[in-house]
């Protein structure tokens, strides 16, 4: 939201999730090595590398994915949404140094560029078992770069949000390829239950939570909406909270209604920063903050206060009795709309 | 989230949901195991009864003869040397033979034979002695 | 009435509640967190004793010879001598540094003191030359040695095929699939490839691969690296180590499903 260009904006909040953040990797990292050294002491310091960031990547990137379904679940889980960011890019950086490891060990020094090598040492790409994992791995790796080198907000604004969401998405890819960069690859010789049961138990959570959240989602976009005369009724007055929201489905897209100050106005749900749910935030100081990252838009006209420029479409709201009822027809971003009072 | 977004995903999960396990399934199944064959080499039995035995970490001596004394010394390596070399000579600087895989050995040995020790000539080191 | 919280990342202030659950939370995330660490780690397959001793030189002396891959003979005590393989640095065998020391001269007979980094495991032995060989050696005159082989008959055997340098000391595991890309590297590389067998007692057994006429073997057998297969041929016992001659149109690749259920 700043004006000037910052490559982070930081506050308390960002500065101790990226501390519990390097906690963990270093507890992590710490962990493997011990028990390793421990149990299994003739190991090489390369193959632990590339083993213990590989492996801690995998976890991050199980627990990155968890966060969004997690929200749709609970609200408490917010603030880890807040600053998912860092923890991708941090992700994508333990990954990295599994694969340039991997790279490095497996693929230089030798009579064919590494790179080259990784596509062409093993060219069983018509096999299941004998498919050339390495190359799964690398291609994630390409993905999770391109995310974590656009996951700054200037990307966002440069790239059309639609591009860039549509970038982001591929994380969805990057994790199918790395599941199967595991089980196409170490799990063919570490054949350890241990293993297998713990990958599995986390890929089952992640999608598991997402079909969970995402019906529930469905049963809201679903919802029969009664028409009378051009006006969509929406729920009575007294079923929305102070300063708070009700959501409704407008011509496919959800609207929230908001009550404050003995009034009602209504805003397109759409935060114009990363799509969030504005019908789920919350009126602070006068302003519709949206629960993601903070955005903040003015009840009467959709419009950021100044000095910033985001806006949002309002509508038309009328009470009869205690009803309340929405125009469906969006006004262009940032029409003054009067509110309704009580 | 915009509602053509959540549709996105909703497809996605769902298709990660079937395809996956189904992916992950097959590959664990068709996982290939080491095959196991005997060697080429066949060490020669030996039926000769034990007359002593040594235990160490390392290795197990057994010294069989008969009652004229000790006429075979049978070692066996639990584990690989970690030696580029590994001599065994007698209580009289005799090459016995040399060791380094896990394994059996079989050397006829000298009934006053009093010790062995194994050296290791290209680091020049003493790996260990070991009293009969 | 209930407080009405909501959560504004960049706000200096924080909702009570929710806070609590957070930290909650990441507790337990940080003991799944090490959990993991110690099930991951504790997962690995047991490593082997090999040995690659990395930035260390050890002088070696003996006599050179060629076939079926360049190794160095070395007497250890009267009446016991060890075959050092020979390998280069890196992914790459010892015949360019062979070269530059001999020139156009045959190395085999030639005695030499040689300075290179040990590799060692189950009583196997290899020397890797350095990426400059000048100043690693001193030239000592040609000998007249004979290698004595012993040519043992047809054999069939399941196993795996492998590069030596890795699986003997510098790589861990050297074998399988997590390998394999590296493995074809090195023996295209010139390293000689070598097959691996297991018995039920878990003995292993080393057999230097070649062609039917005993001549040395690389591209022919990448298809097969790294995978478990079965292979046919003569067995030839060189004194310390085997050799098997055969055809690698004749491997068969053994499709085994897995031993885990």
């Amino acid at each position: 939201m700043g004006l000037d260009y910052q490559l982070v904006l930081w506050n308390k909040q960002k500065k101790r999730y990226d501390l519990v953040l390097f906690l963990f990797i270093v507890i992590y990292l710490l962990g493997f090595a011990v028990v390793t050294f421990t149990t299994n002491a003739n190991t090489s310091l390369e193959t632990l590398i590339i083993r213990a960031f590989g492996s801690l990547a995998i976890l991050m990137l199980h627990i990155i994915l968890m966060i969004g379904p997690l929200t749709r679940i609970d609200k408490r889980f917010m603030p880890l949404l807040y600053n998912r960011r860092h923890f991708g890019v941090l992700m994508f950086l333990m990954a990295a140094v599994h694969g340039v490891f991997s790279i490095i060990q497996f693929h230089t020094l030798g009579n064919v560029n590494p790179i080259v090598s990784i596509f062409t040492s093993n060219l069983d790409y018509n096999s299941l078992t004998n498919f050339p994992f390495q190359v799964l791995g690398f291609l994630a790796l390409i993905i999770l770069f391109l995310m974590a080198a656009t996951s700054h907000d200037f990307w966002l604004a440069n790239l059309s949000a639609k591009t860039w969401k549509a970038l982001h998405m591929a994380v969805y890819l990057a994790y199918t390829l790395v599941i199967l960069h595991i089980f196409l690859g170490a799990f063919q010789q570490e054949t350890s239950p241990l293993l297998l049961g713990l990958v599995g138990l986390g890929a089952t959570i992640i999608v598991a939570l997402h079909i969970f959240a995402g019906f529930k989602e469905v049963k809201v976009d679903q919802a029969k909406v009664s028409e009378e005369d051009g006006w969509h009724y929406v729920c009575s007055v007294e079923d929305i909270k102070e300063n708070r929201a009700k959501m409704t489905t407008c011509a496919g897209e959800r609207v929230a209604i908001f009550k404050y100050e003995g009034k009602l106005s209504a805003v397109h749900n759409v935060c114009r920063h990363q799509g969030g749910p504005l019908g789920e935030g919350k009126i602070v100081d006068g302003c519709i903050t949206c629960p993601w990252h903070g955005y903040q838009y003015l009840p009467g006209n959709g419009q950021s206060p100044p000095p910033f420029t985001e806006k949002v479409e309002t509508y038309n709201l009328k009470l009869v009795g205690n009803k309340v009822y929405i125009d469906p027809k969006a006004h262009a971003p940032g029409t003054p709309v009067d509110p309704i009072k009580i | 989230m915009i509602s053509s977004q959540r549709k996105r995903h909703r497809f996605i999960w769902v298709m990660i949901g079937v395809l996956l396990p189904l992916l992950v399934v097959l590959a664990v199944l068709r996982t290939p195991s080491f095959p196991y064959s005997e060697k080429a080499e066949i060490v020669a039995e030996t039926s000769l009864p034990i007359l002593k035995e040594i235990e160490s970490d390392l290795f197990k001596i057994n010294l069989r003869g008969t009652s004229d004394g000790a006429e075979e010394l049978e070692l066996l390596l639990k584990v690989p040397l970690k030696s580029p070399s590994a001599v065994v000579f007698d209580d009289q600087q005799n090459v016995l033979g040399q060791i380094g895989a896990s394994g059996v050995y079989r050397f006829p040995i000298r009934p006053a034979n009093k010790a062995i020790t194994i050296k290791d000539p290209i680091k020049n080191q003493i790996i260990t002695e070991i009293k009969l | 009435m209930e407080k009405d919280e909501f959560y504004i990342g960049y706000s200096t202030e924080h909702p009570v509640k929710t806070m609590r659950f957070l930290k909650f939370f990441i507790t337990i995330l940080g003991i799944v967190v090490l959990g993991v660490a110690i099930i991951f780690a504790l997962g690995q397959k047991p490593f082997k004793n090999s040995t690659f001793e990395l930035g260390s030189l050890t002088e070696v002396e003996g006599v050179l010879h060629l076939t079926p891959y360049p190794f160095l003979r070395t007497t250890l005590a009267d009446g016991a001598s060890k075959d050092i393989l020979l390998l280069g640095f890196g992914k790459f065998g010892a015949t360019k540094g062979l070269q530059k020391i001999f020139e156009n001269k045959n190395p085999q007979g030639m005695a030499i003191r040689l300075n290179g980094t040990l590799i060692y495991y189950e009583g196997k032995t290899l020397l890797q030359l350095e990426s400059d060989v000048s100043g690693t050696y001193t030239l000592l005159g040609k000998t007249n040695t004979v290698s004595t082989i012993k040519e043992m008959g047809n054999v069939s055997l399941k196993g795996e095929v492998i590069d030596p340098k890795c699986y003997f000391g510098v790589m861990k595991p050297a074998f399988g699939k997590i390998h394999r890309s590296c493995a074809i590297r090195c023996i295209s590389g010139g390293i000689p490839p070598v097959y691996v067998t297991m018995n039920a007692q878990n003995e292993a057994s080393y057999y230097l691969i070649t062609d039917e006429k005993g001549e040395p073997i690389h591209d022919a057998i990448i298809d097969y690296v790294g995978k478990p297969s079965e292979i046919q041929g003569k067995l030839v016992d060189l004194g310390d180590w085997m050799q098997i001659r055969l055809n690698p149109n004749t491997i068969k690749l053994i499709d085994q499903n897995s031993a885990i259920y």
